[in-house]
């Protein structure tokens, strides 16, 4: 076991490496700097000078290089060109539990109902309510989810009988556990991309295992549907729910674009697109490599957690 | 069964639909209210501010919330009939005949931390963003100054710069020219007075730092999410404040046009601009009472490029007559009243907003194109003879105009941009017979380093003006100027231009304007003008006195107040 970690904890490092590497050269090759706009009008030699300042005058390679003392040596990582006294910290600390928190509440929600939802159609296969959640659950796949913030933000707030904020997310002392009547629209529109996938996920992943042998010999040994599907078909069925559960996890961290952008939410997710149409360097190989990391990690973790679920299966051979 | 089903759909529909109803609101009428309201409270959008350094600012989003809190020499006010420049940091100002000496006489104030504002502020302020190690952008607009330009590019010492502090309350600048407009130069932002000891404190916290720092201006920043909201409250050290009746700004950041319209309409937002189908939808309601609307013009043109270096169609665009036939194929009126909607038909390249002296110079001096516009617009016969004419210059074939193809570079991958790059394809292709490929360009970074690289044939793009003076849109054309983005170089246009600094008199210097903008637009059709930007605001009716200007802030908040708010 220590083995496997130290071995998969250096594959890490590794991997790391690389993507900042790669991330690094991409966004070089981009046409087009953070500085653009402000340098556009200047005389030329004003243009040079702020050039100079910034340090694009430097050779790719020479840059790359300083970067890469930055982080590693000095574990500086970069401040941002376009909004002053913004770094990768400062991020984590005001954007990231704003994102967490909406990202975290979705999935809740979705999951959960969605698991259940799933549950009750593998159980009721073939009949009405099978239908029903079938039909319901693909509309909700299909909506995307601009639309379904506007529809809600259009309808549901403001109205005379939810009264709900129209933009807006708890502030400062309310982040992680106050101000919920801004949270509710925003978790709802969220939670039905999960709440279809996970409900189709479950359902699928279920009939699999109701058409196991060993369901079959639960059934022959007299036990009810219900300790059947309690002691035997729902623990297999969570493999597949575990494999996509990290990367839902890391999407929450990122947070969603569209539903930020339609409530006025100051996530991540925005400021990220943000930084990548304004060429914020710094900013984008920050958080490209902070997402990487948290990604990784979320595999690793997945890794170590099948062994949990499945005792079948080993981390080596 | 499948009944049941259609029914709960048909309650679920009909639900959203009554909720959909009720969320309209009709304004009532208000009761007569001559009192100021007791709260004055003002909600805008957010201001996307880049640096809180005075002297580094470069765009207005930061210009404006500066101007808010801190004041220079003078501030520009607009009542509703032009940008006005109102006596603020200095009281009064005369110049020396031979109009090289500006002298400012200053106003007794205060920072907000007590200390008095005095001419070496102003001097530190010119001083440091001329420094060649801080690499300002905006230090050109002092090159006026006597010694600026040398010490700004490291030929030149801090000693030869003319700026003088004589006493605490008197400032004096040396000019190397004459400049008649140099007040309207020195109103912007990055001119007004800071406090070397508070920036030497903050250190690399300067430019955002909100509670340590010092204002002078109307209003002092709170709070500020970097990004997202900021609040204003009002500064009770200003030297005006009896003056100000805002007690609080509050600014949010709402990317999304939708909610934004929405907020607006529920009255949660207090000023907004107008997109698409909104400006129609808000001009009904505005011209029927339920808000306010504000339109009027707006300094930025914008005018077709042509790459005079590009190798396209055997070399066609080298020829003037030829990218004057292209720029007079459409139809401007048609553009800007049926397509878009909005904005100015343009035949020169200076808009209707700037002014030389007190007058409009639009007013002075017609638009060089547009007499021709009148004998060659939607005349196909002419326009092609005109195309031919430069063709046999060129020594090129004149049978089969089809046989010539260029391409039109178009910005923006919306919805609306592709339709008005498709209409200026058909235009031309409709008048001349050429064929044009339109060439999107999503990017906006993509799209200036592709016309810096001079990599396209010709494009539509504008400029908007740095200071209230035709200059800002002439001085672009020179030879090898960084903006000039066509391969244009013309020594007669470059030594026109230099004529301008040797004079005083207004109206010599209004004909040399009208040779140059001749030159630019008629004799050698670098650019072909298409339009002249406008403003489209909307505000509600309890908000008064708030006021929009062309060359200060976005929104000038000092005289505004809330009256008759529910």
């Amino acid at each position: 076991m220590i083995r496997y970690v130290i071995r998969r904890f250096i594959e890490m490092v590794i991997t790391i490496y690389l993507i900042g590497t790669a991330t690094f050269f991409l966004l070089a090759a981009v046409p087009g700097t953070a500085i653009d706009k402000k340098i556009q009008k200047l005389p030329e030699q004003t243009k040079q000078i702020v050039i100079a300042k910034y340090g694009y005058d430097k050779p790719v390679m020479e840059r790359y290089l300083i970067t890469l003392k930055n982080y590693v040596v000095k574990g500086e990582f970069g401040e941002s060109l376009v909004h002053a006294g913004d770094t990768l910290s400062s991020i984590v600390k005001n954007k990231m539990p704003v994102s967490s928190r909406l990202g975290i509440q979705q999935i809740i929600l979705g999951v959960s109902l969605g698991i259940i939802l799933g549950i009750a159609a593998a159980m009721n296969r073939g009949k009405i309510i099978d239908y029903v959640i079938l039909v319901s659950v693909l509309l909700l796949a299909s909506v995307p989810s601009l639309v379904l913030s506007l529809l809600l933000q259009q309808y549901l707030a403001k109205g005379p009988i939810f009264n709900l904020p129209i933009i807006g997310w708890p502030k400062g002392a309310d982040v992680w556990f106050g101000g919920w009547k801004y949270t509710i629209l925003p978790t709802l529109a969220g939670a039905g991309s999960y709440l279809a996938y996970y409900a189709r996920l479950m359902k699928t992943s279920m009939l699999d295992s109701i058409n196991q042998d060993y369901t079959l010999t639960a059934r022959s040994k007299g036990l009810s549907e219900v300790d059947i599907v309690k002691k035997h078909v729902l623990r297999n069925s969570f493999i597949p729910i575990i494999t996509v559960l990290p990367v839902a996890i890391s999407g929450v961290i990122s947070g969603s674009f569209f539903i930020e952008r339609v409530f006025a939410i100051p996530g991540a997710g925005q400021y990220f697109i943000q930084a990548s149409n304004d060429r914020d360097i710094p900013i984008l190989m920050g958080l490209t490599l902070l997402y990487a990391l948290i990604y990784l990690v979320t595999i690793f973790i997945t890794d170590i957690l099948y062994t949990v679920v499945d005792p079948r299966i080993r981390l080596v051979k | 069964m499948k009944k049941k089903l259609v029914s709960l759909l048909a309650i679920g529909l009909s639900c959203m639909m009554i909720l959909g109803g009720c969320g309209k609101k009709t304004t009532e009428e208000k009761g007569n209210n001559t009192a100021k309201d007791s709260e004055q409270v003002l909600n805008t959008i957010y201001f996307d501010v880049a640096t809180l350094d005075t002297n580094d600012v470069t765009d207005n989003q930061s210009s404006s919330i500066l101007n808010a809190v801190q004041e220079g020499l003078v501030r520009i006010e607009n009542n509703g009939k032009g940008d006005e420049i109102v006596p603020a940091g200095a009281e009064k100002w005369e110049t020396s005949d031979d109009g090289l000496t500006w002298t400012f006489h200053l106003r007794k104030m205060n920072w907000s931390d007590g200390k008095p504002v005095v001419a070496q502020h102003y001097v530190d302020s010119f001083q440091r963003i001329l420094n060649p190690d801080n690499g300002f952008a905006y230090s050109f607009l002092a090159y006026d100054i006597a010694g600026a330009e040398e010490y700004n590019t490291g030929k030149g010492s801090l000693d030869a710069v003319g700026i003088k502090a004589p006493d605490d309350y008197t400032l004096e600048f040396k000019l190397k020219h004459p400049l008649p407009y140099f007040v309207s130069k020195v109103s912007y932002t990055v001119f007004h007075p800071i406090r070397l000891d508070v920036i030497e404190k903050l250190g690399d916290k300067f430019a955002s730092e909100i509670k340590d720092t010092v204002y002078n201006g109307p209003f002092k920043i709170e709070s500020w999410d970097n990004g997202n909201s900021m609040v204003l409250v009002k500064n009770d050290t200003y030297w005006d404040a009896e003056n100000v009746s805002l007690d609080k700004i509050n600014m949010t950041d709402i990317k999304e046009f939708a909610t934004q319209a929405q907020l607006f309409e529920a009255q949660e937002l207090d000023i907004s601009g107008a997109q698409t189908d909104y400006i129609e939808k808000w001009t009904e309601k505005a011209d029927a009472g339920e808000f306010q609307k504000l339109t009027g013009e707006d300094p930025g043109s914008f005018y077709l490029y042509f790459n005079q270096k590009s190798e396209s169609a055997n070399g066609i665009l080298k020829n003037a007559k030829i990218r004057k036939a292209i720029g007079l194929s459409i139809d401007r009126d048609v553009y800007t009243k049926d397509l878009v909607g909005r904005y100015q038909s343009a035949y020169g390249i200076i808009p209707t907003a700037i002014n030389v002296g007190d007058e409009k110079y639009r007013d002075k001096v017609e638009g060089p194109l547009a007499s021709d516009a009148k004998t060659y617009v939607n005349n196909k016969e002419k326009l092609q003879e005109l195309f031919k004419e430069g063709l046999k210059e060129l020594g090129l074939q004149a049978d089969d105009l089809s046989k010539y193809e260029l391409t039109y570079l178009s910005q923006g991958a919306s919805e609306l941009q592709k339709q008005r790059a498709e209409w200026m394809a058909q235009q031309i292709n409709g008048n001349l017979g050429i064929k044009i490929n339109v060439e999107t360009q999503g990017d906006w970074g993509v799209y200036l380093d592709t016309m810096d690289k001079l990599e396209y044939d010709f494009t539509l793009s504008g400029w908007s003006a740095d200071y209230n003076n035709p200059m800002t849109f002439l001085d672009i054309w020179i030879s090898n100027g960084g903006n000039n983005h066509t391969g244009y170089a013309s020594s007669e246009y470059d030594d026109l231009l230099a004529s301008v600094y040797k004079e005083t008199d207004e109206d010599k210097i209004t004909e040399i304007y009208k040779k140059l903008e001749n030159k630019l637009v008629n004799e050698d059709a670098v650019i072909s003008p298409v339009y002249y930007t406008d403003k489209y605001s909307f505000y509600q009716n309890y908000v008064k006195d708030i006021q929009f200007t062309s060359f200060g802030s976005v929104y000038e908040f000092k005289h505004a107040y809330i009256q008759g708010k529910n």
